[in-house]
């Protein structure tokens, strides 16, 4: 990938950083969405609960990245805003809260529900924080029964192992959109160096995604190393790609 | 306790559900007896300005009997603070706040409720907002504020420690609930506040003491029937939910004894706790 900003490539770019923008969200690596299936499995199993469910923070909106149980597979992939909902509460406040007798409150998650075909009796929502108390996500136990601990404290545990996963999974999702606008950018501007573009859009880019562009840049810059260096860190970024697929595989 | 599963013991609740409870609660041996008559007086809590910092308050809810005022803190770019406060009237965005306005309209029928709304739109964090939200009380004649929330930032532990200490000293009653998990509770961890966490049964007129804290005080807030969203009632589990059923009490005192301040109406709940000696 060096500097020769083709005409034809332009359009061709634009179209790429806006397909990127969509498809961004989706991707993840493999293995952490199966730490966080497998956590939901755990945490379904200590409580006794139909139905386990994680849900990552991505500005206003929650977005349901792994569950096991009645409904699991329907709730992945869900986009739910903040502003209103027990997981949207418990994801704007970093309080956790249990609700029994769900049914009764009439603007309990309904799209959920007939999305999933299933109506919960009984919701515990945690959220999972990082160490500054920010939210990166939730975490939803529907109709839990008898289980093997206090469900409250199970989840939680459950929230401190989710922590790193949804932190890193927050950061990947961002990385591949960054680094094709930055390219698109680039060749627009017959700008020789990726790492300017990127830090340009770091400048231009909320948190936290600007601190993934930072890091791109700081990618970028590898370009500046030897061939040898370079063939070896591009066989570790070919292998990270490999690692990114869409959902509709796993 | 719901059937098909076991209740849920939220964090720092622990202490009210031990063999023996909390222990005794601190008795001072006075010269008369504080009785409840003495104490809550007709028991309305009229008069008495609560401020319920939160999700906002349904009015038209039946359990919740009106709001006499508002005050929304918003998101705005402009201002230094980044945020600015709307007071016409709103509606509660997720029913956490007409829960805990009916608990303490069910204690103290009388006091004029007041929603501070620190939940709104694109607000960035929650901690920030009510932070701004306590102080508004603290400086607009509040008597109590019940804050059923909490953060365990350490970045927000001077900021909220200089409110508790304005509020003592504006003889504002703070009331706040203990996180539901055992991580840092800020401002709740704070001695200056009526901190609240869970207590055995669903008996609203009982309020416990545990001297030893955190948690000062235990209410109760496990599987209890709490007002929601359209007019709904939910059942659910929190400490959140303990908290007003401290701030309805304090409500009452306050009516009866106008002005009191934070450490009388210590004494004067400790006295009247269901883990009190009997004399």
């Amino acid at each position: 990938m060096h500097n020769v900003a083709v005409p034809a490539a332009r359009p061709l770019a634009r179209q790429l950083a806006e397909i990127a923008d969509s498809l961004g969200p989706v991707m993840a690596p493999v293995d952490q969405r199966r730490q966080l299936d497998d956590l939901c499995a755990t945490v379904r199993i200590a409580t006794g609960a139909a139905s386990v469910s994680i849900a990552r923070l991505d500005g206003d909106e929650l977005w349901y990245e792994a569950a096991d149980g009645r409904g699991g597979a329907e709730v992945i992939g869900l986009r739910l805003p903040t502003s209103r909902g027990i997981a949207g509460y418990v994801a704007r406040t970093g309080q956790s809260l249990v609700v029994d007798r769900v049914e009764a409150d009439p603007r309990f998650a309904r799209d959920v529900a007939e999305r999933v075909g299933y109506v919960p009796e009984s919701l515990l929502v945690v959220p999972v924080t990082d160490a500054g108390d920010d939210v990166l996500g939730v975490i939803s136990v529907l109709d839990r029964t008898t289980g093997a601990g206090d469900p409250l404290a199970v989840t939680s545990a459950a929230a401190r192992v989710a922590a790193p996963v949804l932190a890193v999974a927050g950061a990947i999702s961002r990385l591949g959109p960054l680094l094709v606008r930055a390219v698109a950018d680039a060749v627009e501007a017959d700008e020789p160096q990726l790492a300017t573009a990127l830090r340009r859009l770091a400048a231009e880019t909320d948190e936290p995604a600007a601190e993934v562009a930072e890091f791109a840049a700081v990618l970028a810059e590898v370009r500046l190393l030897p061939p040898a260096a370079q063939r070896t860190i591009g066989r570790m970024l070919r292998d990270a790609i490999t690692l990114a697929t869409p959902r509709r595989r796993w | 306790m719901t059937a098909g599963h076991d209740s849920i013991l939220p964090a720092w609740s622990e202490p009210f559900h031990a063999a023996d409870g909390p222990g005794d609660a601190k008795y001072l041996r006075l010269p008369g007896a504080v009785d409840r008559n003495w104490a809550y007086g007709d028991g309305t809590g009229r008069g008495v300005r609560v401020a319920i910092v939160d999700s906002g308050v349904d009015a038209d809810h039946p359990l919740v009997g009106g709001v006499a005022e508002y005050v929304a803190i918003e998101r705005d770019d402009r201002t230094d603070t980044g945020l600015r406060l709307d007071h016409g009237p709103h509606a509660d965005l997720y029913g956490h706040g007409t829960a805990c306005a009916a608990i303490v309209r069910e204690l103290a029928p009388e006091v004029e409720l007041v929603s501070v709304r620190v939940l709104g739109e694109n607000l960035k964090g929650s901690a920030g907002a009510f932070a701004e939200g306590v102080e508004w009380c603290i400086n607009h004649g509040i008597d109590i504020i019940n804050l059923s929330m909490s953060t365990a930032s350490d970045r927000w532990a001077e900021p909220f420690w200089e409110l508790v200490d304005m509020a003592n000293y504006h003889h504002v009653l703070l009331v706040a609930a203990m996180n539901n998990e055992p991580r840092r509770t800020i401002p709740s961890e704070f001695a200056g506040v009526f901190s609240v966490a869970c207590a055995p049964g669903t008996d609203r007129e009982r309020v416990w003491s545990n001297p030893r804290g955190p948690a000062e005080w235990g209410a109760a807030g496990i599987d209890v029937d709490v007002a929601w969203l359209g007019g709904a009632t939910i059942r659910t589990t929190g400490n959140s939910f303990a908290a007003p059923v401290v701030t309805g009490h304090l409500a009452r005192i306050r009516a009866t004894h106008p002005g009191i301040t934070n450490w009388q109406a210590k004494t004067v709940l400790g006295q009247l706790a269901a883990n009190a000696p009997s004399t």
